[in-house]
């Protein structure tokens, strides 16, 4: 029992981690922490659904169309809304992105309604795959699989690559950044678009188990958030490693303890952790940059 | 002898406050030209104007004869223009291999979608790595470097953090190097290495160097010009034994 009830925290884990992830690394690359995240998310799921309900597309040229457009809403982001504002500091930067958020929630309302839709994908939700004595469905397990595949995409591009390269020194220094051949305005507003195409394949993956409407994101959204903290804020492996903590903890209390508070509890580990260890479990303590 | 770094009529205006004016001078290649002048003189902002990360309020800026002004802090790096700063700018959270490989990020060549190569050991991804890495050992033995290679950049010694970022500058194999200030806080030992790293960077190397600097002993030792600058405006161009002997500089600056 024990076993299944971890592996339904792992499938909860692994959408938290692909949301703390993406908060992450923009936060890491521009002191943003995006709110908007899980809306930016909403919305290309929505696209996804669109392209499938209305123009009946398949399935996989609506995801790949639903991810450019969440990278390109990332780039709007960046573009139009964040590098507008005039000498921000991190508290008007966030309360942006909390506009942002409430903007989008408003637009997909009135665009699609706010009642609940089905977002029809071809893996099935109610055939399992059995293995170790655990039973799973396909859709868990592609979800868990999609998003550990999607980590390690990160993680080689981050670690391997010249892309990779250019946004961890931008990261650090921006000016350092510059002046060795790096336009780090561009490499920000990359991250912003792969941060929101991280979102997206959360939102995707989600949105068939939940159902489709304008409110589906924002507790993944603040879990995924709460996962960041917990895991620190700026060691991308620290975050994923919080996501999978909060899940597996939050499904354990769930069972053993109340269904009721299963929610609750996810904050009130961040709570104790925080009290502790403000840098969260596995982050360096906070230094400003300069 | 052709030039290689060229300032016409260089302005620059801080609101009403005049900072750089009219700045004009030519370095030629393979020179050693250093900018002399009392704090607040305008030697910082002349490099800010010349690398772009100011933008110049009046005149030009030509590097090996094309007009750069206005270009982007990493237009210009890619044209070939390296620098150090004054308060040292470095990747804190590297270490010093890591720090001189951004330097070498310009003629870096793999990307996601060279995913198969990075598993094959002759692949693209392997090649990219091994040709820096040699480059940046290379840089590494000629500035003593070794010892702090694995160490991260802001745990080290204030002298070697300048070394690191003067690697990184050269890792990038630029025309021209911008230092400012490289002298300052080192101790006198060190002082001596710095003036024959850059007797050996100028002959290993095939590049120009500007240098900000304040002490008059390295200065003299290793520069072909000196520009003397005070209140913006350049006083005297010229050898040192010409710029050190001038009346003004002299009360400007040598007191």
């Amino acid at each position: 029992m024990i076993g299944q009830l971890i592996m339904t925290g792992i499938v909860a884990g692994s959408i938290y981690a692909l949301i703390a992830l993406a908060m992450s690394l923009t936060y890491k690359s521009s002191e943003v922490a995006n709110f908007a995240q899980g809306e930016m998310a909403m919305f290309s799921t929505y696209v996804a659904f669109v392209m499938l309900a209305t123009y009946q597309l398949p399935f996989w040229v609506a995801f790949i169309g639903s991810l450019l457009f969440a990278f390109l809403l990332g780039l709007f982001l960046h573009f139009a809304i964040i590098r507008r504002a005039k000498n921000p500091n991190v508290l008007n930067l966030l309360i942006i992105t909390l506009g942002f958020q409430i903007f989008l929630y408003g637009l997909v309302g009135w665009k699609w309604g706010s009642e609940q839709r089905v977002l029809k994908i071809p893996i099935s939700q109610t055939e399992t795959v059995e293995f170790a004595g655990l039973t799973i469905s396909q859709l868990n397990l592609a979800t868990i699989l999609i998003a550990v595949l999607l980590m390690a995409s990160i993680y080689i591009l981050l670690r391997f690559t010249k892309l990779g390269l250019a946004i961890k020194a931008t990261q650090q220094n921006q000016t350092a950044a510059k002046i060795n051949g790096i336009p780090t305005k561009w490499i920000v507003a990359i991250t912003f678009g792969i941060s929101s195409v991280i979102g997206a394949v959360a939102g995707v993956l989600m949105a068939p188990i939940t159902t489709l409407d304008p409110n589906m994101m924002i507790e993944p959204m603040l879990k995924g958030f709460a996962a960041a903290v917990l895991g620190g804020f700026n060691n991308l492996a620290g975050v994923v490693a919080g996501a999978f903590i909060l899940g597996i903890v939050e499904n354990l209390f769930g069972f053993y303890v109340s269904t009721e508070f299963k929610s609750i509890v996810a904050f009130l580990i961040i709570v104790i952790v925080l009290y502790f260890k403000p840098s969260g479990l596995f982050g360096t303590h906070f230094t400003r940059k300069v | 002898m052709s030039t290689v770094l060229q300032l016409k009529g260089v302005t620059k205006r801080f609101g009403g406050l005049l900072a750089v004016e009219d700045v004009c001078f030519e370095v030629q290649k393979g020179e050693v030209f250093s900018i002399i002048g009392p704090n607040g003189a305008g030697k910082s902002t002349l490099f800010n104007c010349i690398n772009g990360l100011y933008k110049v309020s009046e005149g030009s800026v030509w590097l090996n004869g094309e007009d750069i002004t206005g270009c982007k802090p990493h237009l210009v790096a890619q044209k070939g223009l390296s620098r150090t700063f004054q308060n040292l700018e470095l990747f804190g959270k590297m270490t010093t291999m890591e720090n001189l490989m951004l330097g070498r990020h310009l003629y870096m060549k793999t990307n996601l979608w060279n995913l198969p190569s990075m598993l094959w050991k002759k692949g693209l991804a392997a090649r990219d790595e091994i040709t820096h890495r040699k480059k940046v050992e290379e840089i590494i033995d000629l500035l003593d470097l070794q010892s702090v290679r694995n160490r991260y950049a802001s745990e080290l010694p204030y002298g070697r953090q300048k070394m690191v970022e003067l690697g990184r500058a050269l890792a990038s194999e630029p025309s021209v190097l911008l230092l400012d200030e490289p002298a300052a806080g080192l101790n006198l030992e060190e002082k001596d290495e710095l003036i024959f790293w850059i007797n050996d960077i100028k002959r290993l190397f095939d590049i120009t160097i500007l240098i900000i600097e304040h002490n008059m002993r390295l200065v003299t030792s290793i520069s072909d010009r000196i520009m003397a600058l005070n209140f913006g405006k350049s006083i005297v161009t010229g050898t040192p034994d010409v710029v050190t002997k001038h009346p003004e500089v002299i009360k400007a600056y040598l007191g």
